[in-house]
């Protein structure tokens, strides 16, 4: 089924503007990495083109970098410049985001404790604010395997 | 049979209570996404849900006084990949607890199969090919939603950066088709449209023109921001001034037209103001009574 790679494609070039910038570089480059159909390769082919796709790699950026920014703002601003490369890294490492913002920023808290190129300047900013997020995430009332649809279940289906 | 008049409410968020403790009365409904109702850790995970039992018991508390409607953004029907079986029926065990009027989900795709990309559950959803293929796949689990939910399904036009070039069809007849083959219903996002006509110059009254107005059984409205030359649905201010000349024009157009939903993020709580959301509440009421009075008394909507 080429419908999937296509949107495989797709969704590869959202999250990654360098691979955007190699598929106007090289309009054979897709058709290299997913097996499409040469209607599917013009359609990415003018979607890659479009500046349409800058703004679907900001806006992925953006949703991403929201939850961290919101939650850590003082770690953001102890990192600086640094802060680019470790969200990138981050992102790497977790392709997979959470629709919760307590969650995605306590997961990337929890990436950067693990690292050692962290600033030291921004170690203080990070304690800080991945206790305070663990402690909002707790006070949401989160509990594992506590069912509130339980009732709800056990009810005849619709 | 129901009201005549369109119900109002609001995308539930967490700033939301506020708004309904304080005007309540211009409140029919409330809107919730499930998939903010708990903690997804994913398919393998011991326990992959885990229920945000505050949220709940204080959705609980409103639902007592309102309607809720279900609007999920997980289950990414456009995919071509199997639906998430276990997703559905955490979904559908919040149906069963709040009772939702209809339960809505995207034309857009949220999630690829192996992508770089696969849960992009913060907002970004991108365009679909509008052809028989998906058709195919769109359709095929709208009847499952259906079956498993007992009650209407409707999908939301999404905003798009970058339209998928040479559609066998345009977005309307996509979504005329597919009523057409199963009832789904559409929610049309007035403000995606908004953001569609100033990013790629579509035209608002053609794509209305195209579709088949019977399908439209709710409105969302909100507002957005400019991005590097871009206009975005970032749910971040009032309304702008076209949408509402839109609903005003058209939402007397769609006969079966049964809610209307002012969407903002929490995070937009304080620039917006709960000033700002109760006037847009009371404008979306004015709207409503206007759409009732044309309406015949009596008339059925879902």
């Amino acid at each position: 089924m080429t419908l999937a790679q296509f949107q495989r494609a797709l969704t590869d070039l959202t999250a990654s503007p360098a691979l955007c910038r190699a598929g106007r570089r090289d309009p054979d480059l897709l058709a290299q990495l997913y097996v499409l159909t040469p209607l599917e390769q013009a359609r990415l082919g003018e979607i890659v083109a479009s500046d349409g796709m800058e703004a679907n790699c900001m806006i992925y950026r953006a949703n991403r970098l929201a939850p961290i920014a919101l939650n850590c703002p003082e770690l953001c601003t102890a990192l600086g410049d640094n802060l680019n490369r470790l969200v990138s890294a981050y992102w790497y490492a977790e392709p997979t985001t959470n629709v919760h913002f307590l969650v995605e920023a306590e997961r990337f808290c929890s990436f950067l404790v693990e690292r050692e190129d962290v600033p030291p300047a921004a170690r203080d900013a990070l304690s800080r604010e991945h206790a305070k997020v663990r402690d909002r995430l707790a006070a949401t009332g989160a509990r594992a395997g506590e069912d509130a649809f339980a009732a709800a279940r056990a009810m005849p289906p619709a | 049979m129901a009201s005549a008049k369109p119900s109002v409410g609001l995308l539930y968020n967490p700033a939301v209570p506020a708004v309904l403790d304080a005007a309540g009365t211009l409140v029919d409904h409330v809107e919730v996404i499930p998939d903010r109702l708990w903690y997804d850790f994913g398919t393998g995970a011991e326990h992959r849900f885990s229920h945000a039992h505050a949220a709940i018991a204080q959705l609980g508390r409103y639902a007592e006084r309102h309607a809720v409607i279900g609007h999920g953004i997980g289950l990414s029907l456009p995919s071509a990949m199997p639906i998430d079986e276990e997703l559905l029926d955490e979904v559908a065990a919040s149906h069963r607890h709040f009772g939702y009027r209809w339960y809505s989900e995207h034309l857009s795709m949220f999630l690829a199969p192996g992508g770089a990309v696969p849960n992009a559950q913060a907002g970004m959803g991108l365009p679909v090919v509008h052809d028989a293929e998906l058709l195919e796949i769109v359709g095929r689990k709208v009847e499952l939603l259906q079956a498993v939910l007992g009650v209407p399904v409707a999908l939301e036009n999404g905003t798009i950066f970058s339209a998928v070039p040479s559609p066998e069809m345009s977005e309307p007849e996509f979504m005329n088709r597919l009523h057409a083959q199963t009832g789904c219903k559409m929610l049309l996002d007035l403000h995606n449209l908004y953001a569609n006509m100033r990013n790629l110059n579509w035209s608002a009254p053609a794509y209305l023109d195209a579709l088949d107005p019977e399908i439209v059984i709710e409105v969302h409205i909100a507002g957005g921001d400019k991005l590097r030359g871009h206009y975005t649905d970032s749910h971040s201010r009032r309304s702008p001034a076209v949408v509402w000349d839109w609903l005003a024009e058209w939402g007397p157009c769609f006969p079966n037209l049964s809610a209307i939903t002012f969407e903002y993020h929490e995070s937009y709580h304080k620039r917006i103001g709960a000033a700002g959301v109760i006037a847009e509440l009371e404008k979306m009421q004015e709207v409503a009574d206007d759409i009732a009075s044309g309406r015949e008394v009596g008339a059925e909507l879902a």
